[in-house]
Protein backbone atom coordinates (compact mmCIF):
# COMPACT_ATOMS: atom_id res chain seq x y z
CA UNK A 1 0.00 0.00 0.00
CA UNK A 2 1.67 3.33 -0.94
CA UNK A 3 1.28 5.44 1.95
CA UNK A 4 3.57 8.32 1.77
CA UNK A 5 2.45 10.30 4.50
CA UNK A 6 4.17 7.52 6.55
CA UNK A 7 6.58 6.25 4.41
CA UNK A 8 9.62 5.53 6.43
CA UNK A 9 13.56 5.99 5.56
CA UNK A 10 13.01 8.52 3.18
CA UNK A 11 13.73 12.51 3.59
CA UNK A 12 10.12 13.56 2.29
CA UNK A 13 8.34 16.64 2.42
CA UNK A 14 5.46 17.96 4.98
CA UNK A 15 2.59 17.34 2.37
CA UNK A 16 0.05 19.78 1.46
CA UNK A 17 -2.95 20.96 -1.10
CA UNK A 18 0.02 22.64 -2.98
CA UNK A 19 2.12 19.51 -3.14
CA UNK A 20 0.10 16.56 -2.65
CA UNK A 21 -1.33 15.71 -6.13
CA UNK A 22 2.74 15.25 -6.95
CA UNK A 23 3.04 12.69 -4.78
CA UNK A 24 -0.16 11.09 -5.36
CA UNK A 25 0.26 11.06 -9.12
CA UNK A 26 3.76 8.28 -8.06
CA UNK A 27 1.36 6.05 -6.86
CA UNK A 28 -0.65 5.09 -9.69
CA UNK A 29 2.45 5.63 -12.12
CA UNK A 30 1.68 9.12 -13.49
CA UNK A 31 3.63 12.08 -14.05
CA UNK A 32 1.62 14.96 -12.90
CA UNK A 33 2.29 18.34 -13.46
CA UNK A 34 -0.11 21.60 -13.77
CA UNK A 35 -2.39 22.92 -17.14
CA UNK A 36 -3.81 26.68 -17.15
CA UNK A 37 -7.46 26.10 -17.50
CA UNK A 38 -7.96 29.49 -19.74
CA UNK A 39 -5.19 30.11 -21.46
CA UNK A 40 -3.28 26.55 -21.88
CA UNK A 41 0.18 26.92 -20.75
CA UNK A 42 1.52 24.15 -19.22
CA UNK A 43 3.03 24.71 -15.92
CA UNK A 44 5.72 23.37 -13.53
CA UNK A 45 4.70 22.22 -9.99
CA UNK A 46 3.55 24.16 -8.02
CA UNK A 47 1.72 26.70 -9.43
CA UNK A 48 -1.12 28.53 -7.36
CA UNK A 49 -1.79 30.27 -10.77
CA UNK A 50 -1.08 30.96 -13.96
CA UNK A 51 2.29 32.69 -14.45
CA UNK A 52 1.46 33.58 -18.22
CA UNK A 53 -2.44 34.72 -17.76
CA UNK A 54 -2.85 35.02 -14.08
CA UNK A 55 -5.67 32.43 -13.66
CA UNK A 56 -6.48 30.57 -10.21
CA UNK A 57 -7.37 27.60 -12.61
CA UNK A 58 -4.52 25.48 -12.58
CA UNK A 59 -5.67 22.29 -12.26
CA UNK A 60 -3.85 18.98 -11.81
CA UNK A 61 -3.36 17.06 -15.05
CA UNK A 62 -1.08 13.99 -16.58
CA UNK A 63 1.83 14.60 -18.81
CA UNK A 64 2.77 11.95 -21.28
CA UNK A 65 6.07 11.56 -18.77
CA UNK A 66 8.68 11.55 -22.49
CA UNK A 67 11.10 14.55 -21.87
CA UNK A 68 14.46 15.24 -22.46
CA UNK A 69 17.63 16.54 -20.26
CA UNK A 70 18.01 19.92 -19.39
CA UNK A 71 20.79 19.84 -17.01
CA UNK A 72 22.09 17.91 -14.11
CA UNK A 73 24.20 17.35 -11.43
CA UNK A 74 26.38 14.55 -9.97
CA UNK A 75 27.14 14.37 -6.19
CA UNK A 76 30.18 12.75 -5.34
CA UNK A 77 29.29 12.36 -1.30
CA UNK A 78 25.36 12.00 0.60
CA UNK A 79 24.29 15.21 2.86
CA UNK A 80 22.05 12.70 4.35
CA UNK A 81 22.13 8.70 5.38
CA UNK A 82 19.72 7.71 3.15
CA UNK A 83 21.45 8.58 -0.15
CA UNK A 84 25.05 6.84 0.88
CA UNK A 85 24.46 3.77 -1.02
CA UNK A 86 23.28 5.48 -4.15
CA UNK A 87 26.50 8.21 -4.36
CA UNK A 88 27.45 9.18 -7.47
CA UNK A 89 24.07 9.82 -7.83
CA UNK A 90 22.94 12.36 -9.99
CA UNK A 91 20.25 14.70 -9.56
CA UNK A 92 18.25 16.26 -13.12
CA UNK A 93 15.77 18.66 -14.21
CA UNK A 94 13.70 16.97 -16.68
CA UNK A 95 12.43 19.34 -19.51
CA UNK A 96 8.73 17.21 -20.54
CA UNK A 97 7.57 17.58 -23.86
CA UNK A 98 4.46 19.33 -22.88
CA UNK A 99 7.25 22.03 -21.76
CA UNK A 100 7.91 22.08 -18.21
CA UNK A 101 10.89 21.22 -16.17
CA UNK A 102 10.48 19.01 -13.26
CA UNK A 103 13.24 17.75 -10.69
CA UNK A 104 14.35 14.05 -10.62
CA UNK A 105 17.36 11.18 -10.32
CA UNK A 106 18.61 9.66 -14.17
CA UNK A 107 18.67 6.13 -13.74
CA UNK A 108 19.95 3.21 -16.12
CA UNK A 109 22.56 4.95 -17.07
CA UNK A 110 25.93 5.79 -15.74
CA UNK A 111 26.56 9.65 -14.68
CA UNK A 112 29.41 10.02 -17.68
CA UNK A 113 27.15 9.19 -20.26
CA UNK A 114 24.53 11.80 -19.26
CA UNK A 115 24.15 14.14 -22.22
CA UNK A 116 22.14 17.04 -22.33
CA UNK A 117 19.20 17.06 -24.65
CA UNK A 118 19.05 13.39 -24.37
CA UNK A 119 15.51 11.76 -24.78
CA UNK A 120 14.28 10.20 -21.16
CA UNK A 121 10.94 8.63 -19.77
CA UNK A 122 9.44 8.43 -16.52
CA UNK A 123 10.05 4.83 -13.91
CA UNK A 124 9.21 4.39 -10.75
CA UNK A 125 11.24 3.16 -8.05
CA UNK A 126 10.50 2.10 -4.71
CA UNK A 127 13.18 4.25 -2.85
CA UNK A 128 11.60 3.34 0.76
CA UNK A 129 8.45 1.19 1.47
CA UNK A 130 5.43 2.74 0.44
CA UNK A 131 7.20 5.24 -1.58
CA UNK A 132 7.33 4.56 -5.52
CA UNK A 133 9.57 7.87 -6.40
CA UNK A 134 9.12 9.26 -10.16
CA UNK A 135 12.71 9.05 -11.76
CA UNK A 136 13.68 8.93 -15.85
CA UNK A 137 16.11 6.91 -17.77
CA UNK A 138 16.63 6.75 -20.98
CA UNK A 139 14.13 6.13 -23.45
CA UNK B 1 28.01 62.82 -21.28
CA UNK B 2 26.22 64.31 -19.05
CA UNK B 3 27.66 65.33 -15.69
CA UNK B 4 26.39 63.47 -12.99
CA UNK B 5 26.91 64.11 -9.23
CA UNK B 6 26.90 61.48 -6.35
CA UNK B 7 23.77 60.25 -4.73
CA UNK B 8 25.44 59.53 -1.29
CA UNK B 9 28.83 58.37 0.13
CA UNK B 10 30.74 55.52 2.11
CA UNK B 11 32.37 56.97 4.35
CA UNK B 12 32.89 54.10 7.28
CA UNK B 13 34.08 50.43 6.70
CA UNK B 14 34.44 48.05 9.33
CA UNK B 15 34.54 44.40 9.53
CA UNK B 16 34.82 42.15 12.14
CA UNK B 17 37.79 39.28 12.95
CA UNK B 18 36.74 36.57 9.81
CA UNK B 19 36.95 32.68 10.99
CA UNK B 20 36.45 29.40 10.03
CA UNK B 21 35.75 28.65 13.11
CA UNK B 22 33.03 29.67 15.82
CA UNK B 23 34.02 32.73 18.07
CA UNK B 24 31.35 34.85 18.17
CA UNK B 25 27.64 34.49 17.66
CA UNK B 26 26.19 36.91 14.43
CA UNK B 27 24.48 39.55 15.92
CA UNK B 28 27.90 40.04 18.88
CA UNK B 29 29.64 39.99 14.81
CA UNK B 30 27.56 42.61 14.22
CA UNK B 31 28.12 44.47 16.77
CA UNK B 32 32.01 44.57 16.24
CA UNK B 33 31.91 45.70 12.56
CA UNK B 34 29.03 48.29 13.72
CA UNK B 35 31.46 49.93 15.86
CA UNK B 36 34.70 49.23 13.81
CA UNK B 37 32.78 51.63 11.14
CA UNK B 38 31.59 54.42 13.08
CA UNK B 39 34.96 54.76 14.36
CA UNK B 40 36.35 54.38 11.00
CA UNK B 41 34.25 57.18 9.75
CA UNK B 42 35.55 59.25 12.58
CA UNK B 43 31.93 59.58 14.47
CA UNK B 44 30.65 58.22 17.31
CA UNK B 45 27.64 56.20 17.76
CA UNK B 46 24.97 58.89 18.59
CA UNK B 47 26.10 60.79 15.38
CA UNK B 48 24.11 57.20 13.71
CA UNK B 49 20.65 57.98 12.75
CA UNK B 50 19.40 54.51 10.71
CA UNK B 51 20.82 50.57 11.14
CA UNK B 52 19.56 48.45 7.99
CA UNK B 53 20.68 44.94 8.84
CA UNK B 54 21.32 41.67 6.58
CA UNK B 55 21.23 38.45 7.93
CA UNK B 56 21.76 35.36 6.08
CA UNK B 57 18.73 34.15 4.41
CA UNK B 58 19.07 30.49 6.01
CA UNK B 59 19.90 31.78 9.74
CA UNK B 60 16.73 32.99 11.86
CA UNK B 61 15.34 36.33 12.42
CA UNK B 62 16.61 36.10 15.65
CA UNK B 63 19.92 35.46 15.65
CA UNK B 64 20.00 39.37 13.78
CA UNK B 65 16.68 40.89 15.24
CA UNK B 66 15.98 44.61 14.96
CA UNK B 67 16.92 45.17 18.71
CA UNK B 68 20.67 44.58 17.05
CA UNK B 69 20.24 48.19 17.74
CA UNK B 70 20.37 47.89 21.93
CA UNK B 71 23.02 45.30 21.43
CA UNK B 72 25.09 47.84 19.44
CA UNK B 73 24.02 50.33 21.82
CA UNK B 74 21.87 52.80 18.84
CA UNK B 75 19.92 55.54 20.46
CA UNK B 76 17.03 57.26 18.76
CA UNK B 77 17.04 55.84 14.96
CA UNK B 78 14.97 57.24 12.32
CA UNK B 79 15.56 54.24 10.24
CA UNK B 80 15.93 50.91 11.30
CA UNK B 81 15.15 47.60 9.14
CA UNK B 82 15.78 44.50 8.20
CA UNK B 83 17.03 43.85 4.66
CA UNK B 84 15.62 40.67 3.82
CA UNK B 85 16.45 40.21 -0.37
CA UNK B 86 18.68 37.08 -0.08
CA UNK B 87 22.28 37.54 -1.12
CA UNK B 88 21.96 40.85 -3.11
CA UNK B 89 20.99 42.58 0.82
CA UNK B 90 24.88 43.69 1.22
CA UNK B 91 24.18 45.87 -1.75
CA UNK B 92 20.63 46.45 -1.58
CA UNK B 93 21.23 48.26 1.85
CA UNK B 94 23.44 50.77 0.47
CA UNK B 95 20.77 51.65 -1.80
CA UNK B 96 18.15 51.71 0.57
CA UNK B 97 20.38 53.84 2.67
CA UNK B 98 21.29 56.34 -0.28
CA UNK B 99 17.34 56.49 -0.94
CA UNK B 100 16.79 57.31 2.86
CA UNK B 101 19.80 60.01 3.06
CA UNK B 102 18.09 61.84 -0.24
CA UNK B 103 14.62 62.11 0.68
CA UNK B 104 15.71 62.76 4.29
CA UNK B 105 14.70 59.70 6.44
CA UNK B 106 17.89 59.34 8.19
CA UNK B 107 21.38 61.09 7.79
CA UNK B 108 24.07 58.63 8.64
CA UNK B 109 23.02 54.58 8.56
CA UNK B 110 25.09 52.30 9.51
CA UNK B 111 24.28 48.85 7.05
CA UNK B 112 25.66 45.69 8.50
CA UNK B 113 25.79 41.95 7.15
CA UNK B 114 27.00 39.36 9.70
CA UNK B 115 26.60 35.92 9.47
CA UNK B 116 27.93 32.65 11.93
CA UNK B 117 26.76 29.55 9.87
CA UNK B 118 29.95 27.72 12.11
CA UNK B 119 28.57 26.49 15.00
CA UNK B 120 29.57 24.41 17.54
CA UNK B 121 29.12 21.15 16.54
CA UNK B 122 28.23 22.36 12.80
CA UNK B 123 31.25 21.98 10.67
CA UNK B 124 31.96 24.18 7.48
CA UNK B 125 31.28 20.83 5.65
CA UNK B 126 27.57 20.91 6.82
CA UNK B 127 26.68 24.34 7.82
CA UNK B 128 24.50 24.59 4.47
CA UNK B 129 23.77 20.74 4.04
CA UNK B 130 19.77 20.54 4.22
CA UNK B 131 17.25 20.66 1.26
CA UNK B 132 16.83 24.22 -0.05
CA UNK B 133 13.08 25.63 -2.00
CA UNK B 134 14.31 25.50 -5.49
CA UNK B 135 11.67 24.23 -7.57
CA UNK B 136 8.44 25.76 -6.10
CA UNK B 137 6.11 24.41 -3.16
CA UNK B 138 6.52 20.93 -4.21
CA UNK B 139 9.20 20.05 -2.05
CA UNK B 140 10.72 17.41 -4.36
CA UNK B 141 14.36 18.47 -3.36
CA UNK B 142 14.37 16.12 -0.26
CA UNK B 143 13.22 13.09 -1.91
CA UNK B 144 15.54 13.31 -4.96
CA UNK B 145 18.24 14.09 -2.62
CA UNK B 146 18.70 17.83 -3.80
CA UNK B 147 20.76 19.17 -0.55
CA UNK B 148 22.39 21.81 0.00
CA UNK B 149 23.44 25.30 -2.64
CA UNK B 150 26.17 23.76 -4.77
CA UNK B 151 23.90 20.96 -6.59
CA UNK B 152 21.08 23.62 -7.46
CA UNK B 153 23.97 26.49 -8.70
CA UNK B 154 25.45 23.15 -10.37
CA UNK B 155 21.79 22.72 -12.29
CA UNK B 156 22.75 26.14 -13.41
CA UNK B 157 26.33 25.95 -13.80
CA UNK B 158 25.77 22.64 -16.03
CA UNK B 159 23.19 24.58 -18.29
CA UNK B 160 25.25 27.57 -18.74
CA UNK B 161 28.33 25.24 -19.86
CA UNK B 162 26.51 23.46 -22.28
CA UNK B 163 25.35 26.39 -24.12
CA UNK B 164 28.67 27.89 -24.66
CA UNK B 165 30.91 25.21 -24.42
CA UNK B 166 32.80 25.49 -21.32
CA UNK B 167 34.63 23.11 -19.99
CA UNK B 168 36.22 22.68 -16.24
CA UNK B 169 39.47 24.35 -17.79
CA UNK B 170 37.06 27.91 -17.82
CA UNK B 171 36.16 27.32 -14.26
CA UNK B 172 39.07 26.37 -13.16
CA UNK B 173 40.74 29.88 -14.70
CA UNK B 174 38.54 31.49 -12.41
CA UNK B 175 39.62 29.96 -9.45
CA UNK B 176 42.83 30.20 -10.07
CA UNK B 177 42.90 34.33 -11.24
CA UNK B 178 41.13 34.63 -7.54
CA UNK B 179 43.77 32.92 -5.60
CA UNK B 180 46.22 34.96 -7.23
CA UNK B 181 44.64 38.06 -5.87
CA UNK B 182 43.89 36.35 -2.75
CA UNK B 183 47.88 36.17 -2.25
CA UNK B 184 47.59 40.06 -2.58
CA UNK B 185 45.01 40.55 0.35
CA UNK B 186 45.68 40.04 4.13
CA UNK B 187 42.35 39.70 4.46
CA UNK B 188 41.93 36.91 2.52
CA UNK B 189 41.39 33.01 4.19
CA UNK B 190 43.44 31.28 1.43
CA UNK B 191 47.23 31.47 1.64
CA UNK B 192 48.43 29.14 -0.69
CA UNK B 193 48.80 29.17 -4.31
CA UNK B 194 46.62 27.58 -6.44
CA UNK B 195 47.39 25.84 -10.06
CA UNK B 196 44.80 24.23 -12.92
CA UNK B 197 46.11 20.94 -11.56
CA UNK B 198 45.29 21.38 -8.31
CA UNK B 199 41.91 23.28 -8.99
CA UNK B 200 41.23 19.73 -11.45
CA UNK B 201 42.52 16.91 -8.87
CA UNK B 202 40.63 18.74 -6.18
CA UNK B 203 37.29 16.45 -5.29
CA UNK B 204 33.95 17.27 -6.53
CA UNK B 205 31.48 18.68 -3.93
CA UNK B 206 28.78 18.15 -6.51
CA UNK B 207 29.98 17.88 -9.98
CA UNK B 208 30.36 19.93 -12.55
CA UNK B 209 31.72 21.71 -9.20
CA UNK B 210 35.31 20.78 -7.57
CA UNK B 211 36.10 22.27 -4.47
CA UNK B 212 38.41 25.08 -5.28
CA UNK B 213 35.13 26.09 -7.56
CA UNK B 214 33.38 26.75 -4.40
CA UNK B 215 33.15 29.53 -1.62
CA UNK B 216 33.22 28.47 1.53
CA UNK B 217 31.45 29.13 5.22
CA UNK B 218 33.15 31.89 7.05
CA UNK B 219 32.01 33.83 10.46
CA UNK B 220 32.21 37.24 10.12
CA UNK B 221 30.36 40.46 9.82
CA UNK B 222 30.88 43.41 7.31
CA UNK B 223 29.46 47.23 8.48
CA UNK B 224 29.74 50.34 6.18
CA UNK B 225 28.60 53.78 6.84
CA UNK B 226 26.19 55.62 4.33
CA UNK B 227 25.86 59.50 4.44
CA UNK B 228 25.11 62.36 2.31
CA UNK B 229 27.97 62.69 -0.34
CA UNK B 230 28.54 66.53 0.45
CA UNK B 231 29.76 65.13 4.01
CA UNK B 232 32.69 62.79 2.37
CA UNK B 233 34.87 65.12 1.70
CA UNK B 234 34.74 66.64 5.53
CA UNK B 235 35.20 62.78 6.25
CA UNK B 236 38.89 60.83 7.64
CA UNK B 237 38.62 58.30 5.08
CA UNK B 238 39.06 58.85 1.17
CA UNK B 239 35.16 59.01 -0.11
CA UNK B 240 33.37 56.20 -1.92
CA UNK B 241 30.79 58.22 -3.91
CA UNK B 242 28.00 56.20 -4.88
CA UNK B 243 27.02 57.09 -8.55
CA UNK B 244 24.66 54.25 -9.83
CA UNK B 245 22.74 51.28 -8.59
CA UNK B 246 20.26 48.86 -9.81
CA UNK B 247 18.14 45.88 -9.79
CA UNK B 248 17.44 42.66 -11.44
CA UNK B 249 15.14 39.96 -10.50
CA UNK B 250 13.98 38.69 -14.05
CA UNK B 251 11.58 35.53 -11.98
CA UNK B 252 12.60 31.79 -12.73
CA UNK B 253 10.14 29.87 -15.37
CA UNK B 254 10.69 26.73 -15.64
CA UNK B 255 9.47 25.58 -18.55
CA UNK B 256 10.21 25.04 -22.20
CA UNK B 257 11.59 28.78 -23.92
CA UNK B 258 12.93 29.74 -20.80
CA UNK B 259 16.06 29.46 -19.32
CA UNK B 260 16.38 31.42 -15.97
CA UNK B 261 19.67 29.36 -14.88
CA UNK B 262 21.39 31.36 -17.65
CA UNK B 263 19.38 34.48 -18.29
CA UNK B 264 19.78 36.10 -14.76
CA UNK B 265 19.40 39.84 -13.31
CA UNK B 266 22.40 41.05 -13.86
CA UNK B 267 21.38 42.47 -17.09
CA UNK B 268 18.48 44.49 -15.73
CA UNK B 269 20.55 46.00 -12.53
CA UNK B 270 23.77 46.69 -14.88
CA UNK B 271 21.67 48.98 -17.52
CA UNK B 272 20.26 50.87 -14.91
CA UNK B 273 23.07 51.66 -12.89
CA UNK B 274 25.25 52.49 -15.59
CA UNK B 275 21.80 54.65 -16.80
CA UNK B 276 22.20 56.61 -13.55
CA UNK B 277 25.81 57.25 -13.40
CA UNK B 278 26.04 57.98 -17.34
CA UNK B 279 28.87 55.41 -17.97
CA UNK B 280 29.24 52.18 -19.97
CA UNK B 281 30.96 49.01 -18.70
CA UNK B 282 33.54 49.69 -20.80
CA UNK B 283 34.35 52.46 -18.74
CA UNK B 284 34.38 50.92 -15.09
CA UNK B 285 37.68 49.49 -13.72
CA UNK B 286 37.26 46.69 -11.73
CA UNK B 287 34.01 44.46 -10.78
CA UNK B 288 33.39 42.65 -7.47
CA UNK B 289 31.18 40.37 -7.91
CA UNK B 290 29.03 37.80 -5.53
CA UNK B 291 30.98 34.84 -6.81
CA UNK B 292 29.65 32.17 -4.42
CA UNK B 293 30.84 29.31 -7.03
CA UNK B 294 33.26 29.66 -9.98
CA UNK B 295 30.93 30.17 -12.88
CA UNK B 296 29.13 33.02 -11.33
CA UNK B 297 31.68 35.11 -12.77
CA UNK B 298 31.93 34.31 -16.00
CA UNK B 299 27.91 34.66 -16.43
CA UNK B 300 28.39 37.97 -14.71
CA UNK B 301 31.57 39.47 -16.13
CA UNK B 302 28.90 39.05 -19.15
CA UNK B 303 25.63 39.79 -18.29
CA UNK B 304 27.08 43.13 -16.33
CA UNK B 305 28.36 43.81 -20.33
CA UNK B 306 32.27 43.48 -20.03
CA UNK B 307 32.51 40.69 -22.56
CA UNK B 308 30.02 39.39 -25.35
CA UNK B 309 27.66 36.76 -23.60
CA UNK B 310 29.73 33.68 -24.78
CA UNK B 311 32.64 34.91 -24.28
CA UNK B 312 33.71 35.07 -20.62
CA UNK B 313 35.69 31.68 -20.57
CA UNK B 314 38.33 32.54 -22.96
CA UNK B 315 38.48 36.15 -21.48
CA UNK B 316 39.35 34.63 -17.76
CA UNK B 317 41.24 31.50 -19.78
CA UNK B 318 43.48 34.08 -20.73
CA UNK B 319 44.23 35.45 -17.70
CA UNK B 320 42.39 39.23 -18.22
CA UNK B 321 40.62 39.24 -14.59
CA UNK B 322 44.01 38.05 -12.75
CA UNK B 323 46.13 40.68 -11.65
CA UNK B 324 48.27 41.94 -14.67
CA UNK B 325 45.06 41.50 -16.99
CA UNK B 326 42.65 43.65 -18.58
CA UNK B 327 39.92 43.67 -16.02
CA UNK B 328 40.53 42.68 -12.56
CA UNK B 329 38.07 40.95 -10.84
CA UNK B 330 37.22 40.23 -7.27
CA UNK B 331 40.59 41.73 -6.58
CA UNK B 332 40.25 40.22 -2.81
CA UNK B 333 40.08 36.93 -3.99
CA UNK B 334 36.46 36.68 -3.98
CA UNK B 335 34.39 34.36 -2.22
CA UNK B 336 36.48 31.67 -3.96
CA UNK B 337 39.55 32.59 -2.04
CA UNK B 338 39.24 35.62 -0.07
CA UNK B 339 35.89 35.19 2.47
CA UNK B 340 32.65 34.48 1.79
CA UNK B 341 30.26 36.98 3.44
CA UNK B 342 27.45 36.55 0.96
CA UNK B 343 26.32 40.24 -0.33
CA UNK B 344 29.62 41.55 2.35
CA UNK B 345 32.42 40.27 0.04
CA UNK B 346 31.43 42.63 -2.82
CA UNK B 347 30.60 45.81 -0.83
CA UNK B 348 33.68 45.17 1.44
CA UNK B 349 35.84 45.05 -1.35
CA UNK B 350 34.12 47.30 -3.67
CA UNK B 351 34.60 50.05 -1.10
CA UNK B 352 38.62 49.26 -0.39
CA UNK B 353 39.38 49.98 -4.02
CA UNK B 354 37.23 52.81 -4.53
CA UNK B 355 39.36 54.19 -1.72
CA UNK B 356 42.37 53.59 -2.82
CA UNK B 357 44.25 52.03 -0.39
CA UNK B 358 44.59 48.55 -1.03
CA UNK B 359 47.87 47.58 -1.04
CA UNK B 360 49.83 45.38 -2.93
CA UNK B 361 46.33 44.64 -4.27
CA UNK B 362 44.58 48.19 -5.54
CA UNK B 363 43.53 48.97 -8.83
CA UNK B 364 43.02 51.58 -11.60
CA UNK B 365 39.30 52.81 -9.50
CA UNK B 366 37.73 55.76 -11.13
CA UNK B 367 34.67 53.34 -11.35
CA UNK B 368 34.21 50.43 -9.36
CA UNK B 369 31.22 48.03 -9.84
CA UNK B 370 30.02 46.08 -6.74
CA UNK B 371 27.62 43.42 -7.46
CA UNK B 372 25.71 40.79 -5.01
CA UNK B 373 23.12 38.25 -5.83
CA UNK B 374 20.72 36.20 -4.01
CA UNK B 375 18.48 32.90 -4.23
CA UNK B 376 19.08 30.20 -7.36
CA UNK B 377 20.71 32.99 -8.71
CA UNK B 378 18.18 35.22 -9.41
CA UNK B 379 18.05 38.45 -7.19
CA UNK B 380 20.68 40.87 -8.66
CA UNK B 381 21.53 44.43 -6.80
CA UNK B 382 24.45 46.67 -7.96
CA UNK B 383 26.19 49.96 -7.54
CA UNK B 384 28.95 52.02 -9.27
CA UNK B 385 31.24 53.60 -7.05
CA UNK B 386 34.19 55.86 -7.32
CA UNK B 387 36.51 58.34 -5.56
CA UNK B 388 35.43 61.27 -7.80
CA UNK B 389 32.12 63.23 -6.62
CA UNK B 390 31.53 64.55 -10.00
CA UNK B 391 31.59 62.06 -13.30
Amino acid sequence: MFDIENSQGWPMPVLDDLNRPLFEGMKEGKVMVQKCDDCGTWLAPSAFICEACGSENVPWVEASGKGELYTYVVYHRAYAPEFESMVPYNVALIELEEGPRVLANVVGIANEDLQIGMALKPVFQEVAAGLPLLRFEPA
Amino acid sequence: MAKTEAMSAIVGLGMSDLSREYTHTSWQLAVIAIHRAIKDAGLNKDDIDGLLINKSPVASLSSLPMDLQDYAGLKDLRLNNVVEAEGSSGVQMVQQATMAVQSGLASTIVCVFADAPIQPGVSTQTAFGMPLPLMGKTGIEAPTALYGPVAAYGLGARRYMHKYGYTEDHLGAVAVSQRQWALKSPLAMMKKPLTMEDHHNSPYVVEPFHLFDCSFPVNGAVAVVVTAAERAKDMPTPPVYVHGMGQGHRGVTNRRGFEPEVNVGAKLAGERAYEMAGVTPADIDVAEFYDAFSYCTLLQLELYGFVPEGGAGEFVADGQIAPGGSFPTNTGGGQLSGYYLQGGTPLSEGVMQTRGNSGERQVKNDLVLSAAYGGRMQFHACMITSPHYTL
